[in-house]
């Protein structure tokens, strides 16, 4: 009895503020659940995971990773899901297999898998390499891997070789051609460099390598297809590590192939990031000039009050509007303008007349004005008003306080405004779709013709990537690695602007704290 | 400072008055410019839209035919959008508004707002790539998960109070966030462990038939209840943000005259600082019923797209946003579906707008009202 007197704790709260932290830690698990969802799955595409051989009970043999396993609908006992890729052998590249039908299953230093420029992956044995010419003895495997890796490095050498060429000899020389017709010497160096290239192509072309499913069935393979070839089963935990490494690499250097399903995502990123920048080009300035406006220059009235409450409130309003905007007045309206005064040669096929990198970059400005707007005022509004009454008494006329004292402490908060804007507008894809986003953009909008800088090119969105490859491809599942790599370098980058923006803020909150407190 | 008194002839003042006018003017103009711009929008889809309404260019039982559905649709994505968002936000704001320590807030509020900066298509693909099939094999589990939660926290709040001493203030409650974390993640995964029994024994080994045959549901693997979920998901952090704002502006003395007077902290705030935040609350709600209705990428990848009326939470839908982000590209300009879905944009602007106006108002107001309360002149 006389415990109970003596409370060692405050009184019990009852069931609702316990209710409520639960709703803290759902939510932390929603969130926690989600990045780590992405993280696991986005980096584990490029672990080269081991390829087990499966022979089933029926006598049938495959080879392929395991995906995953779900139980049967309607009996006990579970299958399997196996990529086992050779789409040019089978026709598919995934197979269910019950988990009761293996008879055995193990994992062969000599599985080769194959990366290809066209049907995806190889995963079988290697059987010789080099021109056809029938070995009276099958050469043990070690030494055909050898010479696999040998000649990939010869072929990468030859194409590296012939893109520099184009990029360097061939590229130029064109346009010198195309810009004078009669410039003899320029033709007879085309043809040379044509000769050269032609060469270099007959070079690669001839090599084949010999390759065999665990089923016995043989198939020519051309070399130059080759982009890659691995041993999984054959790898070391530090060899799979750099692997994993240069898969990374090639993910984020490389462009897209098969329908976006594979390779990597560097034209994506590419018009992302360019995008962002000249958007950020955009809305620094006006949204800074606005808010100096609103809070430096304009009489404090009602109706300031109301400008403000309204421009507070588009941050509010859907980005699909901005985008239904963009489209109405950037697209058809002055795009078409400009294509009939300007390029009235090329219509009817629009240059500024259709969705481009210029208009979407306009319409993610005009979208993320309200907060470089907001941002910086909240900045401004935060100098207190001493400082601006000293520099006044002082004889500093309103332009130089305002450039002297007042921007200067402001800057810190503009900065977190741009930020917070370009993290916004990095990963809005709605508007995208309607003013210039593409599936897949042959050109980046960068290049050595004039004016370099192409406005008018629709281009690649790593956001939109995503949206279209997880729901526009042919075969989503083989696709979905590409899908949760891409989206976890989205949250990545865009995690790291808004931390970024939060630290700042929160930096320069508690020195302006100081200042205000003075006295 | 030395250098410019040094400098000020009458000639050079003139000048430094002058270009102070000329830039003023030009700040001026320039920011008048770009609010102008801003507002353009609203403008722009009013003059677009209006004359061909005004002046018959629409079909109206076509407008009817075509705006019903995605009208309906909307609506109920952004209902069940707040179905989920509701509770958590809300929860979440008032325990870290009134129970969490202050260094535990200021850690909980940017990690909220990195959810809130997570980008719709990320979580639309999650949703309607990996969530959607999972739940439509495990949707016992899952909705099995809804009475679990809650029930699993009053269990382990019941827990607590047998513990000793020392391990109640090592896990408080106002850690409690952080700790019930593992047990309800455990809980989940009993759930999705043990759901299959149950479904066996109650639902005859599938709850998708038992649904279709006992109660009439159809369920598509993209449905209303994961649209809910993914957007409730991505609107919860603004809520969150909102609310908590409102919470903890409340003048401090109070709830500290509830506190002297004998309350518990649930006392303080249910009878006291949440009526006076009670405003701000709803404010937090019409924001974030702004954004459910607007939000395109999450219910274009995990809806489904069909243009369905129905009331099933098991059913796809198609929304005003969607719509206009699958349709637009396709419409010629000036055609009758062209300004259907000008209409669309404009519907979806004027309510946006209008529930934001609203809500900022509401703020303000509030804002007034805390100063009077909290007696600072």
């Amino acid at each position: 009895m006389k415990r109970r007197i003596r409370r060692p704790l405050p009184r019990s709260e009852g069931p609702w503020a316990w209710l409520t932290a639960g709703s803290v830690a759902v939510s932390l698990l929603m969130l926690g659940g989600l990045l780590l969802l992405i993280s696991v799955r986005g980096l584990g595409h490029f672990w080269p995971a081991p390829v087990t051989l499966v022979e089933l009970e029926d006598g049938r043999a495959i080879a392929g990773r395991a995906v995953r396993e779900l139980p049967l609908v309607g009996q006990a006992g579970s299958e399997r899901l196996y990529f086992t890729g050779n789409r040019d052998l089978d026709g598919r590249v995934w197979e269910w297999v019950p988990v009761s039908t293996i008879a055995s299953q193990e994992r062969p230093v000599d599985l080769v898998v194959l990366e290809r420029r066209r049907y995806g992956d190889f995963i079988g044995r290697l059987v010789s390499v080099g021109p056809i010419e029938p070995t009276a003895h099958p050469l043990d495997q070690k030494a055909v891997w050898s010479r696999l890796q040998a000649r990939l490095q010869a072929q990468m050498t030859l194409r590296d070789e012939r893109d520099r060429i184009e990029r360097d000899t061939l590229r130029p020389l064109v346009q010198r051609v195309e810009a004078n017709p009669s410039d003899r010497e320029a033709r007879e160096a085309l043809a040379d460099v044509n000769e050269t290239l032609r060469a270099l192509q007959a070079a690669m072309h001839g090599e084949v390598v010999i390759i065999e499913s665990v089923d016995g069935r043989r198939l020519e393979q051309p070399l130059d297809e080759v982009l890659h070839a691995w041993r999984p089963n054959a790898m070391s935990t530090v060899e799979k590590m750099m692997a994993w490494g240069q898969g990374v690499w090639r993910f984020l250097s490389e462009g897209p192939r098969d329908v976006n399903a594979s390779g990597g995502v560097w034209p994506a990123i590419f018009g992302t990031v360019l995008m962002v920048v000249l958007m950020s080009l955009l809305v620094t300035p006006f949204g800074v000039l606005a808010a100096i406006y609103l809070n430096e220059v304009a009489h404090q009235g009602r109706m300031i009050h109301l400008v403000r409450i309204a421009v507070r409130n588009l941050a509010g309003v859907p980005s699909i509007v901005y985008g239904v905007f963009g489209l109405g007045v950037f697209v058809y309206g002055i795009g078409s303008s400009l294509d009939e005064w300007f390029f009235n040669d090329a219509l009817p096929s629009p240059t500024f007349g259709t969705g481009g990198l210029l208009w979407a970059s306009l319409t993610l400005a005009l979208l993320t004005l309200p907060v470089v707007i907001v941002a910086t005022e909240e900045g401004l509004a935060r100098i207190p008003a001493e400082q601006r009454e000293g520099a006044l008494a002082l004889g500093a006329t309103r332009l130089e306080t305002l450039t002297r004292v007042v921007l200067p402490m402001a800057l810190p908060a503009m900065l977190t405004g741009v930020i917070l804007a370009i993290a916004r507008a990095a990963g809005e894809v709605a508007p995208l779709m309607l003013v210039g986003v593409a599936k897949l953009a042959p050109q980046v909008p960068v290049d050595g013709e004039f004016p370099f800088l192409h406005l008018e090119r629709k281009f690649m969105h790593l956001g939109y990537h995503i949206y279209d490859t997880a729901f526009h491809g042919n075969d989503v599942q083989a696709a979905l690695p590409v899908v949760y790599a891409t989206a976890l370098l989205l949250v990545l980058v865009i995690l790291l602007l808004n931390l970024t923006a939060i630290l700042l803020r929160h930096y320069f909150r508690a020195r302006h704290g100081v200042l205000a407190r003075q006295p | 400072m030395i250098e410019s008194s040094r400098l000020s002839s009458p000639s050079r003042s003139l000048w430094r008055h002058q270009r102070d006018r000329l830039a003023t003017g030009l700040i001026a103009a320039g920011g008048i410019g770009v609010v102008l711009a801003v507002m353009a929008i609203g403008a722009f889809l009013a003059f677009e839209v209006l004359p061909a309404l005004v002046g018959g260019g629409l079909d109206v039982g076509r407008l009817r035919d075509s705006l019903t559905p995605m009208a309906w649709g909307t609506l109920k994505a952004a209902l069940w959008a707040m179905v989920f968002a509701i509770p958590l936000a809300l929860g979440a704001a008032m325990h870290s508004a009134l129970f969490m320590s202050q260094r535990l807030r200021s850690r909980m509020k940017p990690t909220l707002e990195m959810m809130e900066a997570l980008p719709g298509v990320v979580v639309g693909f999650i949703a309607g790539l990996v969530l959607a099939p999972w739940i439509e094999r495990h949707l016992a589990g899952a909705l099995a998960l809804l009475f679990l939660l809650p029930s699993g926290v009053l269990l382990a709040a019941a827990g607590w109070r047998r513990l000793p001493v020392s391990a109640r203030r090592h896990m408080s409650l106002s850690r409690a966030g952080l700790w019930l974390m593992p047990w309800l993640a455990l809980l989940a995964y009993a759930s999705f462990a043990l759901a299959p029994m149950v479904e066996e024994r109650l639902f005859g080994g599938d709850l998708r038939f038992w649904l279709d045959a006992e109660l009439g549901l159809d369920y598509a693997t993209r449905n209303a209840l994961i649209v809910g979920l993914a957007m409730g998901f991505a609107i919860m952090p603004s809520v969150y943000a909102l609310a908590e704002d409102a919470l903890s502006g409340v003048p401090s003395r109070l709830g500290e005259g509830a506190h002297a007077l004998g309350a518990t902290r649930w006392q303080t705030l249910w009878r006291v600082v949440l009526p006076a935040a009670a405003p701000g609350i709803f404010a937090a709600v019409m924001i974030g019923a702004g954004r459910a209705v607007g939000e395109t990428m999450i219910v274009l990848m995990a809806s489904g797209n069909t243009a369905l009326m129905s009331l099933n939470p098991f059913e796809g839908m198609r929304t005003m946003a969607a719509g206009i982000a699958v349709e637009m590209p396709e419409a010629v300009p000036g055609s009758e579906e062209y300004l259907l879905l000008m209409l669309a944009a404009l519907l979806l602007f004027a309510f946006t707008f209008l529930v934001n106006t609203l809500a900022e108002v509401v703020r303000s107001r509030l804002r007034r009202r805390y100063r009077w309360l909290g007696g600072v002149p």
